[in-house]
């Protein structure tokens, strides 16, 4: 198809609009990058704009170093593994039993499990609730109460919808019982809907601080997730280098605290793109269906 | 029964019901006013009379309600019904007589009285009223005896059971049932205290509890809290009524009209169950308001049966494929009785079926136990908590002992509207809700819009990828961000001094932080939600552009024309999502970006509870702000999912 001189000239308006949007939406985490980079004179100058000055590796080799940062880091990290694996456990046995189309009580188990995404009761009966069974300033607290997600439910429920029936039938002839065929049918077919929903726990694991600021106080400060400690650590005044002792220079502590920030960005940053063309499958399944 | 195959539904628009409203004003004149004066005057005379005859009077006009003047009311309504009545084109004829329906009432009440309302219960009554109405019913002119019900008892049961034990179950789980004898012990404690008594003595026990409570109440001087709690179990039975019952009307007349046969024919329903609800919601709420008027006059009836008779239809063949057996039903399968139904339940072969469907599927049960395990423990117990809002603030007692507060339970909902903050707060939600959606929900369109145009493959691939980064980060990066893009050395200060104008400062200035606030939303969110547009833009039919095209449209006649119109249904079922929770506040965003010198704008109803009840203890302060909150929410995806499907679109369900 030929296109006219006015298209190709709305063509390239438009492809530069997109330019801009992508610079507004990389500018910030560049500049942070490159203050993480710099070293705390040229920060103080005003001078950082877009490439560090002043090569300086020093502020991360620090936060490296702060042992505080580097379990939380870890924990966190072992947390998000934990979650995802459970949530996905989770998530997968409750979507799986709701394909069985005659399943008796199938519609009162799937109105019992949507209502709850319309209506809850609220932080504060969670609260108390936790407090009651003696999860409150426990680290469980972190996986449990919110171990599934319904609308990742719905997801994997629409997904497994989409496998034939047939398979399973011919599977049933052969003598499989349901949990044989989720395991070596559905399961397998389904590892890009798992790989989606798994970066969705995963982020929202690893970008959550809510449940640890509000079930544990700080006495359970060895559990906090790497958000909590960021939060504490970027609107507290005193920030951790005052902990460590080192002198309480505003250009150090700001590389520190941009050293920080890249330092719970970029594992995610890293995994997404690789999962782009799954999750843009996971959300339209989940919108068309939720 | 007869399978249906190869049939198709008849035409819409030929079913219709012609009843005026006139004809559903006469039963229930009938029904509330002109019978009730016969033992109106008869109770009168008792009374004139005096003494304990009173009951006997009050015996006698409820024998009359029961047995004669609702049973003749109901006949009548019958009688009318089926005649108003015109389904595919057909008019319906009732053959009984008003004396045999009002006898055969009469008798179904009798039997209900019996057995203690198990009749009733057990849905034996509902089956046997069906079948008789509908064996009496015909096609003007067509064979009596053709016609009949083919369902039985046991699908009402299960509704019925509902109704009735869900807000039993309610009240007793919440509470709520006063069960306190003279020493003001609860029953469940009294339980405790004697573990060893027989069953039949617990019985007595609870008779004794139940009898008591009046008078006990009234002489202890607890009567105010008693007054309370029963005022508390209306509003709890009254939700009931207006939610169960009109599912269970629902429930029972998609199933009334597909277990019809009229002449041979069988009848479907082909309206979605939701409509009804909504329907027998709305005329219920209507009566309230209007102090069971709308009930009375028979309007509410009326608008139930127009609704009704527009969705009933018969099956008909498709032309030249089936044969007349595939959707007529013969004369001897309307035979089917409760008791062959049971029969055909309980039979070796059934028996032998139940078996293996339970050997099949009972791992799915067992793997069902996890999820319902957690939404029981996480989700719905935590609603019990919910009646905190309602009782006093004592922080050592269980929640289900704390005495209900003042006000008949309301005093934390006044004392939240009496506190300056919380109207902050609420205010504050409001305009940061707002503007989100008046600025927030379109970006994503734009930009879904923009990126469809975007002709350079790869680019656009990358641009997606980089637009949905922000989506990524956390609020607590992304305040962190903004804490050092917007300081006085930032990247946006250091531009704006190049270019000569005044420096911002969004993290002390009121204004500008409500402005950073809702552009950081937009930047974390549109490029995350173009996702669903995107794929909503690609189901668009192709040949609707190259029609376009063909006929001269540029590219902004294209998005004006087509694009958009595509993209509505999902525009609107997004929005119905975002009016559900209008006044639903996220907590991470808010809470990552504030700090005190804007707190005047920033705090919203989530960090009022937060602040109030975890940090605070006030938990029934924030109770009742969260029930506020989640009432309003659901009202708001209630009202916008219906407004929505008023104006022809599919709504979210």
């Amino acid at each position: 198809m030929i296109k006219s001189k006015s298209t190709k000239i709305g063509d390239w308006i438009i492809a530069v609009i997109c330019f801009f949007i992508i610079l507004i939406c990389i500018l910030p985490l560049l500049n942070v990058a490159a203050r993480s980079l710099s070293d705390a004179d040229s920060l103080i100058r005003n001078k950082v704009f877009l490439w560090p000055k002043g090569w300086n590796l020093g502020a991360y080799r620090r936060v490296l170093n702060d042992s505080k940062f580097v379990r939380s880091l870890q924990w966190t990290a072992v947390l998000t593994v934990m979650g995802v694996v459970l949530s996905l456990i989770v998530t997968t046995i409750t979507a799986y039993p709701l394909v069985y189309e005659n399943l008796k009580g199938r519609k009162i188990f799937n109105t019992a499990i949507i209502f709850t995404m319309y209506f809850g009761a609220g932080t504060v009966p969670m609260y108390l609730l936790l407090k009651q069974i003696g999860l409150l300033n426990t680290w469980p607290v972190l996986l449990l109460p919110y171990c599934m997600s319904i609308f990742n439910m719905i997801i994997m429920r629409s997904f497994f919808y989409g496998i034939p029936d047939s398979y399973r039938e011919s599977a049933e002839i052969d003598g499989a019982g349901p949990i044989r065929i989720l395991i070596s049918i559905y399961l397998p077919l389904s590892t890009s809907v798992i790989a989606t929903l798994a970066l969705f726990y995963a982020v929202g694991r690893w970008n959550s601080y809510t449940d640890a600021l509000y079930f544990l106080n700080s006495k359970e400060e060895q559990f906090f997730p790497i958000q909590l400690l960021l939060y504490n650590l970027i609107n507290s005044l005193q920030s951790f280098d005052q902990a460590q002792e080192v002198a309480p220079t505003v250009g150090i502590s700001e590389t520190l605290k941009m050293a920080s920030v890249m330092f719970a960005t970029i594992p995610i940053l890293c995994v997404y793109p690789w999962l782009q063309r799954y999750f843009v499958a996971g959300v339209t399944l989940g919108g068309e269906k939720g | 029964m007869v399978e249906v195959r190869d049939a198709r539904l008849g035409e819409e628009g030929n079913s219709y019901y012609d009843g005026r409203f006139v004809s559903h004003l006469a039963p229930r004149l009938l029904g509330f006013l002109f019978f009730p004066a016969v033992p109106a005057g008869a109770f009168a005379a008792i009374i004139a009379i005096g003494g304990y005859r009173a009951l006997l009077a009050a015996v006698i006009t409820g024998a009359a309600l029961c047995f004669v003047c609702g049973p003749a009311a109901a006949a009548v309504r019958i009688l009318l019904t089926v005649n108003h009545t015109v389904v595919d084109g057909a008019p319906l004829e009732y053959t009984g007589r008003f004396a045999g329906t009002a006898l055969f009432l009469i008798k179904l009440s009798l039997f209900s009285l019996a057995t203690l309302g198990l009749y009733w219960l057990s849905g034996l009554s509902a089956a046997a009223v069906n079948r008789y109405v509908y064996e009496r019913t015909s096609r003007k002119g067509g064979a009596p005896g053709r016609s009949g019900f083919v369902g039985n008892f046991v699908h009402i049961i299960l509704p019925r059971v509902i109704i009735v034990a869900v807000p039993l179950i309610l009240l007793y789980m919440s509470g709520l049932l006063p069960l306190r004898p003279q020493n003001g012990e609860r029953f469940l404690d009294y339980l405790a205290k004697h573990p060893d008594q027989e069953p039949s003595m617990h019985l007595w026990t609870l008779m004794r509890y139940v009898v008591y409570m009046g008078s006990d109440a009234l002489r202890s001087g607890t009567f105010y809290n008693e007054v309370t709690t029963l005022i508390w179990s209306g509003i709890m039975l009254f939700i009931a009524a207006l939610v169960l019952l009109p599912w269970y009307r629902g429930r029972m007349l998609k199933w009334q009209i597909d277990n019809t046969v009229i002449d041979g024919y069988r009848l479907t329903y082909s309206a979605v169950h939701n409509d009804y609800f909504l329907l027998v919601f709305l005329n219920g709420f209507l009566s309230v308001v209007t102090l069971g008027l709308f009930n009375i006059l028979g309007l509410s009836r009326l608008s139930m049966m127009k609704f009704r008779a527009k969705h009933t239809h018969v099956y008909v063949p498709v032309s030249g494929q089936a044969s007349q057996t595939s959707y007529m039903i013969p004369p001897e399968a309307l035979r089917v009785t409760w008791r062959g139904h049971m029969r055909a339940v309980f039979s070796p072969e059934a028996r032998l079926r139940t078996k293996n469907y339970a050997r099949r599927y009972w791992t799915l049960y067992l793997l069902l136990i996890v999820p319902m395990v957690y939404l029981i423990v996480f989700k719905y117990i935590p609603m019990l908590y919910i009646q905190m809002g309602f009782k006093t603030n004592n922080i050592m007692l269980p929640v289900w002992d704390n005495p209900w507060s003042s006000n008949y339970g309301f005093e934390w909902f006044i004392k939240a509207f009496k506190n300056k903050d919380f109207i902050n707060a609420l205010r504050n939600t409001l305009v940061l809700n707002g503007l989100d959606l008046l600025f927030g929900f379109p970006a994503p369109i734009i930009l879904a819009l923009l990126l469809n145009e975007l002709s350079f493959r790869k680019y656009k691939r990358i641009s997606q990828t980089i637009f949905y980064m922000p989506h990524f980060l956390s609020w607590v990066i992304i305040a962190a961000l903004a804490l050092k893009l917007f300081s006085s050395t930032g990247l946006v200060n250091l531009m704006l001094e190049n270019a000569g104008r005044t420096p911002l400062a969004p993290f002390s200035d009121n204004a500008q932080w409500v402005v950073m606030y809702v552009l950081l939303g937009i930047w974390q969110s549109a490029g995350w939600g173009t996702i669903i547009y995107l794929a909503a833009i690609t189901n668009i039919n192709p040949e609707l552009y190259e029609a376009a095209e063909v006929d001269g449209a540029g590219r902004l006649r294209k998005i004006w024309n087509i694009t958009l119109p595509g993209l509505r249904p999902t525009i609107i079922v997004l929005l119905i999502m975002r009016m559900g929770s209008i006044l639903g506040s996220d907590f991470e965003r808010p809470f990552a970006l504030k700090n005190p010198l804007v707190s005047p704008v920033a705090d919203v109803i989530s960090i009022y509870v937060y602040t109030h009840g975890i940090r605070g203890t006030q938990f029934a302060l924030s109770s009742a702000v969260g029930i506020f909150q989640s009432a309003i929410c659901l009202i708001f995806l209630f009202g916008a999912n219906s407004l929505a499907k008023k104006f022809g679109e599919r709504g979210i369900w």
